[in-house]
């Protein structure tokens, strides 16, 4: 296992290396330095040296891929060019936190909710509940999180006035409802799905037949037996999910005003703060990747086999 | 050679046709499949006819701003008391190219890196494949967004030299072309992993073989014998590639890298609709609607191309 793990954090270098850069060169292609953006009129000459020099921009391209690489492998994301109190760390600090709960919540919503349905459906197969959960995975996939999350406000805050419009007071105040509803629901879909399909599979298995047949409990039957088996490929699909929530808290977190990662990124975006950009987009790069070790390494604990093999 | 050009492959043309066939014959099945075809092609016509409707879609009124619908407006009108439903087609308009140029482009380069990488193999398939893998282990629009405010910035900047006719063309678009340019850009990578697998299947085959010990070019393999017979797996793409292209240009232009206002985009819509989503809810709900249902829709028929492409898949009763 250990000699697994390894190899795929060593393959993951690659691709972070890739997304590094290819971030770096968007954002240092780009004509125009990032001192000209803020006003309209021109900058003086000598003043942009001196700006230049202060963030190391009249080094040569290399030097500069290479200083910054060093530097974020330091935990030193550079400054941020459009509010030049903070360094792109500090803000890091100030706003993941926001995004990290509301995505954790999403996910642990989609799953906790999603894994009972799921068996539910795979054990009562009726007609019903088969054609509820057709409509709620292809609504789930189909429907953009900015729509979901401008219904949701549409009708719940606005028009019943059950939940506020914008702002966030935390995870577990009513203001957190509909960006947590409307970032679970792909995946919620995802997951109902998936381990439905699963449970079927393991339904007439040799073993389930056996563990009913020696007389132990159905719920342990459907809990320990059938679902332990199941649970695998719902954890593979749980975990693309990921990144699927990161990019939709960009919306949601937009729209309903949630002072977090996501609406940042989007407002660097639409500012061209290009060091805030890369450093976000690199924060995202290893999120993803991690996810990724992370739903691999699940295998080894859902799954005896896999340590075997 | 002419016995050889003439074995009856799989012509592209044919397997489309015969896909729109089966797919009309399964709609009278299916309720839900008709009403998506019906939908799709309400929004089509919208995107064709969007200048013989009665209102234009940059006509400002600013005595009728934010009015809710009316049987003059039928779906109100915005902030700049501009007509909704005309905008809505407009916007349509705009989907429904990005739609057909962002998948041509991203079919082009998939079918041509799938087509290399497999038929070459060795060191090129190797690493056209690395970075496939590299670029899906990341999220696809995290990197069109990227791309987006990278082409932007290039080219709505004043520049000149070689690239001055694509910023002059970048310009007359509104800003379309960046879009077009970056979905084009990141949506081949599943085509070329699904085209790859196929011509590896394909490459090794007795009629391919043949063909070769008789002397056939490379260019005349892939040409006759490969290509056509991908056409299915091509058209298995595009079901993923058209919902995920209009779904990234509305994306884009909700964030204010993609299409530029005036120009309506489904997108920049829903985004000027959350500024005043307490006093007129109607300016948000008309385009979410719109973009929701078009996308369902087609979710839906992709779902039933996929079935009848794949019988495996039909017959084992997919949840």
């Amino acid at each position: 296992m250990l000699t697994y793990l390894s190899r795929r954090i060593l393959a993951s270098i690659p691709t972070l290396l890739l997304v590094y850069t290819m971030v770096f060169f968007i954002a240092h292609v780009t004509p125009g330095s990032p001192w000209d953006s803020s006003s309209n009129r021109p900058i003086e000459p000598e003043v942009k040296a001196v700006l230049d020099a202060k963030y190391h921009l009249d080094d040569p391209l290399y030097k500069q891929y290479g200083d910054y690489l060093w530097g974020a492998l330091h935990g030193d994301l550079g400054p941020s060019f459009r509010d030049r109190t903070q360094s792109v760390s500090d803000i890091v600090d100030h706003f993941l936190p926001v995004s990290l709960k509301l995505g954790g919540a999403a996910m642990l919503f989609a799953i906790l909710l999603g894994l009972p349905l799921g068996a539910l459906a795979a054990l009562t197969r009726h007609p019903a509940v088969d054609g509820l959960i057709r409509m709620l995975s292809t609504l789930g996939i189909s429907m953009p999180t900015y729509v979901v999350t401008s219904v949701l406000i549409v009708v719940l805050g606005v028009g019943l006035g059950w939940v506020p419009t914008f702002g966030w007071k935390g995870v577990f105040t009513a203001s957190s409802i509909v960006p947590v509803v409307s970032l679970a629901l792909a995946p919620l879909a995802a997951v109902i799905r998936c381990f439905r399909t699963s449970m079927l599979e393991v339904m007439h298995l040799d073993f389930v037949r056996t563990a009913r047949a020696k007389g132990v409990r159905p719920i342990a039957v459907i809990v320990h037996h059938m679902g332990r088996n199941a649970l695998i490929p719902a954890v593979t699909v749980a975990g693309a999910y990921a990144s699927y929530i990161l990019v939709g808290s960009f919306f949601v977190e937009t729209i309903a005003g949630i002072p977090g990662f996501g609406r940042y990124f989007v407002m660097s975006i639409a500012a061209r703060d290009y060091p805030v950009i890369i450093g976000t987009t690199l924060i995202y790069a290893v999120f993803v990747v991690a996810i990724n070790l992370l739903v691999d390494l699940s295998y080894f604990l859902l799954d005896p086999r896999v340590r075997v093999g | 050679m002419s016995a050889l050009e003439s074995t009856p492959a799989l012509r592209p043309g044919g397997a489309f046709g015969a896909g729109l066939t089966r797919l009309l014959r399964a709609a009278r099945a299916r309720p839900t499949l008709t009403l998506s075809l019906l939908l799709l092609l309400l929004v089509v016509a919208l995107a064709v006819f969007a200048p013989l409707l009665p209102y234009d879609a940059y006509r400002q009124n600013i005595l009728h701003r934010n009015e809710v619908p009316s049987l003059k407006h039928w779906l109100g009108t915005d902030e700049l008391g501009r007509d909704m439903v005309a905008r809505i087609a407009v916007g349509a308009r705009v989907s429904l190219i990005v739609a057909i140029t962002a998948t041509l482009i991203a079919v082009a380069i998939g079918v041509m890196v799938g087509t290399l990488s497999a038929y070459i193999g060795g060191v090129t398939d190797g690493v056209l494949m690395r970075f496939v893998d590299s670029m899906y282990a990341f999220p696809d629009t995290l990197f069109a967004i990227l791309m987006a405010a990278l082409i932007k910035g290039q080219l709505s900047s004043h520049i000149s030299g070689f690239l001055a006719p694509l910023a002059e063309i970048y310009k007359l678009s509104g800003g379309l072309l960046g879009v077009l340019l970056t979905l084009g850009l990141t949506g081949w990578l599943t085509t070329s992993r699904l085209v790859r697998s196929q011509v590896l299947s394909l490459k090794n085959t007795e009629y391919v073989l043949a063909c070769r010990l008789a002397g056939a070019s490379d260019w005349f393999i892939i040409r006759t014998h490969l290509l056509p017979n991908v056409a299915p797996v091509i058209l298995l793409s595009v079901t993923f590639i058209v919902p995920n292209a209009i779904l990234l240009e509305a994306g884009l232009s909700f964030m204010g890298i993609g299409v530029d206002p005036p120009t309506p985009s489904w997108g920049t819509m829903i985004a000027s609709g959350t500024q005043s989503i307490q006093s007129y809810p109607h300016l948000l709900i008309v385009p979410a609607l719109a973009i929701g249902s078009t996308l369902l829709a087609l979710n839906v028929i992709g779902d039933a191309l996929r079935d009848l492409l794949d019988p495996a898949r039909r017959r084992s009763g997919r949840a």
